[in-house]
């Protein structure tokens, strides 16, 4: 085979950020080095700043956090010898619905995220990291901090390390159920001890984040990325994927399928492949996937859809995005309504309530009409008034987490209006989902 | 007696974690409030005075940033605290319905405790295991698995029993080892 | 000063300074953008999204030049509208604030905002003066876009779901009242708390739809919640104590300079039907910006109750309401026989420049040297030169001595602007900026420019990189410490010597004194040579407001003549209740008085009705040497008249013939002969060579401790805020054989006061502090404890 890899059936494409996740002790700083552990931060170190800054910017690495903006050029924007406290922080508060990628890379493979913490430092010139972890992942968080004891016990972490005169500390911040922390700046809030509401940008997080200092805040799998990429070349991550879409990712299955779970696939890799040959195809019949966390607009299931390569312009041209790559399935017993019902119901809990078209709009107005057209109560026009509801909204909140709320409903109306304006026009409460629990 | 009083070594471990000014101390208010929730099963105004005098704020403030987070409880909660995953994929796998048996088995609603002081129980939205759904936390323990209807109340029946989590079998095989053999899970 | 930039609103171009806010473009270009979480002195934040705008802006291409479009420079619309308040204007920015995109916007936002805001206007005390309601009518109006046909009725909200109904009558405290349910959230007050006054007793509580804000502190303990009641944009925060009292439109509002404290701060001061129902801050850039303290605003229920309406005379030993003929008869009948030399005058410390020149020119004509005015300190406030607030924000260090927050409120404030590092607001067309954006939200404090020192524990000393409470009276060791002319104190030597490298490492310095210090002449005879020394300029908390305009005039005794503390004159004219002992002293005595007292009853001859502060016309001096006007507002006084008219009654009286006998009068003379410059101009006359007539005023163990609370003031709502007890450390309160909760009855200088013990931590031992409540502030007595004993 020749050409870019874009399947996880592809014989040149091999796992390495899940390579580990799942083997006994894998969290041991033992089985880490035993693995060729912290071989990568020694590169980043002998080669320096600007070759591992230009190294990310090549592969081509974006965020993997959901918003997808260019690691690279992210760790560019970092002012150079401030002579200031620069901070790496690891967004961990992995929190979208649909999501659990991260977990498994802290609770199984956690040096291999040190040493991505490590590289960031080099990358931004920052001598303290703190990992923001979601406070439910208690698992990870024990990991996390008994692999941190094992580096610092081995010279990885703390001053001088390995002898190349570079130095880091790292901390673990746990977080206490908001999901709205994954967004950076109200992470950098919460990391201070305050309420969690955003900040405003400018200052970005580069120029005043942490404190008041240069910040840069990268989700767990970029991190983790950056190991392999430092140790394997931008070219080797460049070699999967699509043009736009580099190397591989983590993508999460959940829903009614045989084997849910985490998939490390290139970048490109299509839906089918995903849902059939690697999660063992649906149990019962499906109408919607969302193919990248709740806050994506969801998709019909369709051939055209399944046969969709997941990477960030493909999905974007059908109407929705690649998000965390978390794709959730809703099976066609359960009627859109409640699905987005449930959803909006999430974001307006998370909502943090600093600005009027979330706090009014999503988490009182959205939630309140989901709640009267899913209890029969639902009004001729009201699907209407739901629509104008998300122009309101949609781009005019503080931060992103008004538009997450209103992506997936727009989704659901554009593909599956039908089933609102039955639900208005029944006047019946929308069936409750997963009576077969038992 | 002050809660903090005999964790001076922790306290001071905590504070080295984050910068030695006034904005950096301030940061040590999340640790706190957990170790009070761990420890305590709530955070009392009480503890929340104590918490805002030793790190130079208001009780007013404390309070701000407590009831942000689900995880900070305002009112006492039983020895278990289960919390219920309620978003889409748990929803997906039956959170409503495992609620529901939670609520008759135990006859309580959210800011309850059973007389016994065993249980309380909270709704709580996306804990990050979708694909082993529906989700279950007690405490700040890690997650109970594909909670069925029988994993349910073997789980109950052996917190009943003063098991500690970990000793409790549940039925089936289900969670972190089925995922990485590929073998079925979920709904 | 920034770099000026070429912004475009709509079809206007106008030139700001870089840095500057598109919102305070649009206003600066004489456009309007509605706005609810924007305010003045306020960080902006972007959170209720009302002034939501369209930005544009040039680009650059690869060549360095900008990209053309038509010969022009082509226009980037951003792709989202953005919020002006946080955004930055860009050289070539082009701002739309009046197409369909953002109209639509604007009135979609203000139907969000009306979601959960209750409809209850017509019982709201903000009714009338709700921002809310304005931007409602001016912005909400969207007949364009919800509404099909145009004779339908206006359409400002969809909304027909249940409102959020929470609490509506939430005391926060005796003064503030909370309605959760019209709260938008905008976080005006919050935020207020924690940049302005530095107190952080109140925030927001949950989050989402749920959020409310509310104290976990009680009663809000600070001097200044009031101030959130005039930012409030709706009536979600209102002021207890003019509750109800009338809609805003029968105000009769009037502007004056409050004489609460010796800032002169801008006060607005509401009546109706003659009564004063309500005090709101008004905006002085200069001195109080737009924030007052809470003794200024809710200090005010005592104006219109017990009021002297008439002259009173003594008929039969009793007093009975006279005209001022009468009371002008029975001035002379006990002024006959009298010596002019022995005729003594004395004002409150809150008169007018112009009532300190009539006292003047009155005891110049009567050649007595019986003058003051009440609350004089024991060394004149005009032996320093005078800092402004300005100079005080451009500082490199501030030592203060004393208690800003109590004694000079305002000063805490703008204290409290200089710690965070910010200088003085960019004056744009409108005024002050709306969307300063050199404000942030919890900006660091920079504690290394501000030492204080004081007698009793003061929460400006948080921001302090050095400060102890200190024994009253200790203030003239500590400032010999610092000219190194004695060891410092006990346990004084670290911060005093981090004060002395400070001081020795700054530039610009300003030294703060309060009561404490200037009613020991020792003590302020070392401030003044550490100022000289420093190169300092000094603001002086003095207990009388317009303690620097008074002594400017000459108003303090002459030769031989008898102080406001002491008794002497045969007959006496006070404008204020002096001591039982001084009026026992004297054989015949005016009191010319705003309310009844028992001991007018007891020993005037003669009472004229008095003027409060808030019915005089006049200037007064703050403590930067800021002339600052008094307006009268609309409050029925009956016959009352200021000391200007009753001075020409006792010179009529008296025979004597004096150049001032109306207000008018003696302002133009302090015009001419005086050279009083215009209103917010600076009067800083030379030093009129007086020094210290007074024996040192602090002996004793028992400190009259300021506050920002007078006497008088403690009715209704304040009565239930101001706590009065005798304060002292738990090994004093031994020795005394005292304890908490034990009842005393304690001679004061203004009488006998029963009050509780209480007990603090952390106060000097071997000395007893009581609240002074006006003129006494900052001096120590005797303790004389009559009676005591367990409650």
């Amino acid at each position: 085979m020749s050409g870019p890899i874009v399947s996880g059936k592809d014989p040149r494409f091999e796992k390495t950020l899940y390579k580990h996740v799942g083997q006994p002790n894998a969290w041991t700083l033992g089985y880490y080095l035993d693995h060729g552990g912290y071989q990568a931060i020694r590169k980043a170190i002998q080669q320096g700043q600007d070759w591992v800054i230009e190294e990310v910017k090549k592969s081509g690495l974006r965020g993997r956090g959901g918003a997808g903006f260019p690691t690279g050029l992210k760790w560019s924007f970092m002012p150079k010898n401030t002579g200031k406290q620069h901070y790496i922080v690891c967004n961990a508060d992995e929190s979208e619905p649909g999501s659990f990628k991260d977990r498994y890379l802290m609770e199984d493979d956690p040096h291999q995220l040190i040493e991505g913490m490590l590289i960031a430092g080099v990358g931004i010139q920052a001598s303290k990291g703190y990992i923001y972890i979601r406070g439910e992942y208690r698992r990870a968080y024990d990991r996390l901090t008994s692999a941190i004891q094992e580096a610092y016990a081995a010279g990885y972490l703390g001053q001088n390390i390995m002898g190349t005169g570079f130095s880091f500390d790292l901390y673990v911040h746990r977080g206490a159920g908001a999901y709205i922390c994954g967004e950076e700046t109200a992470l950098m809030n919460s990391l201070e001890g305050l309420r969690a509401n955003p900040r405003m940008k400018p200052p970005f997080p580069a120029q005043a984040g942490l404190w008041g200092m240069p910040t840069t805040i990268n989700n767990v799998e970029s991190l983790c990325s950056v190991v392999h990429i430092t140790l394997r070349g931008a070219d080797w991550f460049a070699s999967m994927g699509t043009e736009k879409s580099k190397g591989h990712k983590l993508f999460q299955v959940s829903g009614p399928f045989k084997r849910p779970g985490v998939y490390e696939l290139p970048l490109g890799t299509t839906f089918r492949e995903l849902l059939f040959d690697w999660a063992g195809g649906p149990t019962e019949p499906i109408q919607a996937i969302i193919p990248g966390g709740s806050s994506c607009p969801p998709l019909p299931w369709t051939d055209e859809i399944l046969d969709t390569p997941m990477d960030y312009e493909s999905i974007s041209a059908k109407g929705s995005l690649l998000g965390t790559g978390g794709v959730i399935g809703i099976p066609a017993s359960m009627s859109m309504v409640d699905a987005m019902w449930n959803v909006t119901r999430f974001y307006g809990h998370e909502s943090c309530g600093k600005c009027t078209p979330c706090r009014e709009g999503v988490s009182g107005w959205m939630v309140g009409l989901f709640e009267k057209i899913g209890t029969g109560q639902g009004q001729k026009g009201d699907v209407e008034l739901l629509e104008s509801l998300l122009d309101q909204i949609e781009g005019r909140s503080f931060c992103a987490l008004a538009d997450a709320a209103c992506w997936p409903v727009r989704g659901s109306l554009k593909h599956f209006r039908h089933q609102f304006v039955d639900a208005v026009e029944n006047g019946k409460p929308v069936e409750r989902f997963g009576s077969r629990w038992g | 007696m002050g809660f903090f009083d005999d964790k001076q070594d922790w306290l001071r471990g905590v504070f080295a974690q984050y910068p030695d000014t006034p904005q950096g101390r301030r940061a040590a208010l999340m640790p706190m409030l957990r170790r009070v929730q761990q420890d305590e099963g709530w955070i009392s105004p009480e503890r929340q005075e104590e918490i805002a005098q030793i790190l130079g704020t208001t009780a007013t403030e404390v309070a701000g940033v407590m009831s942000f987070y689900s995880y900070y409880q305002a009112l006492p909660t039983g020895k278990y605290h289960l919390q219920v995953c309620a978003t889409l994929s748990c929803a997906i796998g039956g959170a409503d319905e495992l609620w529901d048996e939670l609520v008759q088995e135990l006859g309580i609603l959210r800011g309850d405790v059973t007389p016994d002081g065993l249980f309380s129980i909270q709704k709580v939205e996306c804990l990050g295991s979708c694909h082993t759904a529906p989700v279950v936390q007690v405490n700040d323990e890690p997650y109970v698995e594909c909670v069925t209807k029988a994993r349910l109340h073997a789980l109950l029946q052996g917190l009943r029993e003063g098991k500690r989590l970990e000793e409790i079998v549940l039925p089936g095989k289900v969670g972190h080892e089925v995922h990485v053999r590929g073998e079925e899970v979920g709904v | 000063m920034d770099r000026m930039v070429r912004v475009t609103v709509n079809d206007r171009t106008v030139e700001v300074p870089g840095g500057t806010s598109v919102m305070d473009a649009i206003f600066h270009a004489g456009y309007d953008v509605p706005l609810f979480c924007a305010e003045k002195h306020l960080s902006p934040i972007g959170a209720c999204r009302m002034c939501l705008v369209k930005t544009g802006s040039p680009r650059k291409g690869p060549d360095g030049q900008f990209i053309l479009e038509n010969g022009q420079p082509k226009i980037f619309w951003m792709p989202k509208l953005s919020a002006a308040c946080i955004t930055a204007v860009s050289d070539g920015m082009v701002i739309d604030t009046l197409s369909d995109e953002v109209k639509h916007a604007q009135s979609g936002m203000v139907e969000l905002t009306l979601f959960n805001h209750p409809l209850d206007c017509p019982t709201c005390d903000k009714g009338g003066a709700c921002e809310l309601q304005d931007r409602s009518y001016e912005y909400g109006l969207v007949e364009k876009f919800y509404q099909p046909d145009p004779m339908e009725l206006p359409l400002y909200t969809r909304f027909e779901m249940t409102r959020r109904h929470v609490d509506k009558h939430h005391t926060l405290s005796p003064f503030i009242v909370l309605d959760r349910e019209r709260c938008i959230h905008c976080k005006r007050c919050v935020r207020y708390f924690e940049e302005i006054p530095g107190d952080e007793v109140l925030d927001f509580i949950e989050r989402g739809v749920h959020t409310f804000i509310n104290s976990e502190d009680d009663g809000l303990p600070s001097n200044f919640t009031g101030n959130i009641v005039d930012i409030c944009p709706v009536g979600a925060l209102l002021d207890q104590t003019a509750r109800f009292r009338a809609r805003n439109w029968e105000y009769d509002s009037t502007e004056t300079t409050s004489m609460d404290d010796a800032c002169g701060a801008a006060i607005t001061v509401d009546a109706r039907s003659g009564l004063l129902e309500r005090i709101r801050a008004a905006e002085r850039r200069e001195v109080n910006e737009v924030w007052i303290s809470d003794a200024a605003r809710f200090g005010h229920q005592w104006v219109n109750e017990n009021r002297v309406c008439t002259p009173l005379v003594r008929r039969d030993g009793k007093l009975v309401e006279a005209t001022w003929d009468e009371a002008l008869k029975a001035i002379r009948q006990g002024l006959d026989g009298v010596a002019p030399a022995d005729v003594g005058v004395y004002l409150a410390g809150n008169s007018t420049l112009e009532e300190g020149l009539a006292a003047l020119e009155l005891t110049a004509a009567l050649g007595t040297a019986h003058r003051d005015f009440q609350g004089r300190t024991a060394y004149p406030t005009t032996g320093f030169a005078p800092a402004s607030f300005e100079e005080l924000l451009d500082a490199e260090f501030v030592l203060v001595l004393g208690e800003p927050t109590e004694e000079a409120p305002t000063l805490h404030l703008r204290l409290s602007e200089y710690i965070r590092g910010l200088k003085p607001a960019a004056k744009l067309n409108h005024g002050t900026p709306f969307a300063d954006l050199n404000i942030k939200e919890r900006m660091p404090r920079l504690n290394h420019k501000l030492a204080l020192f004081s007698a009793y524990p003061t929460p400006t000393a948080r921001w302090a990189g050095a400060s102890a409470v200190h024994a009253p009276g200790a203030e003239a060791a500590l400032l010999a410490a610092l000219l190194g002319e004695a060891e410092a104190p006990a346990g004084l030597g670290e911060p005093l010597a981090w004060v002395k490298a400070r001081l020795a490492a700054s530039q610009r310095v300003v030294l703060v004194l309060g009561a404490g210090v200037l009613n020991q002449p020792e003590a302020a005879i070392k401030a003044r040579q550490l100022a000289e020394r420093s190169g300092a300029r000094v603001m002086c908390m003095t207990p009388a407001a317009n303690a620097r305009g008074l002594e400017a005039l000459g108003l303090f005794p002459g030769k031989g003549g008898a102080g406001w503390t002491e008794a002497g004159p045969r007959a006496v004219y006070y404008a204020y209740l002096p001591t039982e002992a001084q009026l026992k002293a004297a054989a015949f005595r005016i009191l010319h008085l705003t309310h009844r007292h028992p001991l007018a009853e007891k020993y005037a001859d003669v009472v004229l009705p008095n003027q409060t502060a808030y019915e005089k016309r006049g200037h007064t001096l703050n403590l930067e040497g800021r002339v600052l006007p008094l307006e009268p507002a609309g409050i029925n006084n009956g016959e009352a008249d200021g000391a200007v008219a009753a001075l020409g009654l006792l010179a009529e009286a008296l025979g004597v013939k004096t150049p001032v006998r109306l207000v008018r009068q003696a302002t133009r003379l302090l015009v001419e002969k005086h050279k009083l410059p215009a209103a917010l101009e600076r009067w800083l006359p030379k030093s009129t060579g007086w020094t210290a007539t007074e024996a040192d005023a602090t002996t004793g163990t028992l400190y009259l401790r300021p506050t920002m609370w007078r006497r008088e003031q403690r009715v209704g709502a304040v009565a239930r805020v101001v706590e009065i007890k005798l304060e002292m450390s738990p090994a004093t309160a031994r020795s005394q054989g005292l304890a908490d909760g034990y009842l005393v009855e304690l001679a004061l200088p203004e009488g006998v006061e029963r009050l509780e013990v209480k007990t603090v931590a952390g106060l000097p031992d071997g000395v007893m502090y009581v609240p002074a409540l006006g003129a006494w502030a900052g001096r120590r007595v005797e303790a004389k404890i009559l009676v005591g004993g367990e409650a």
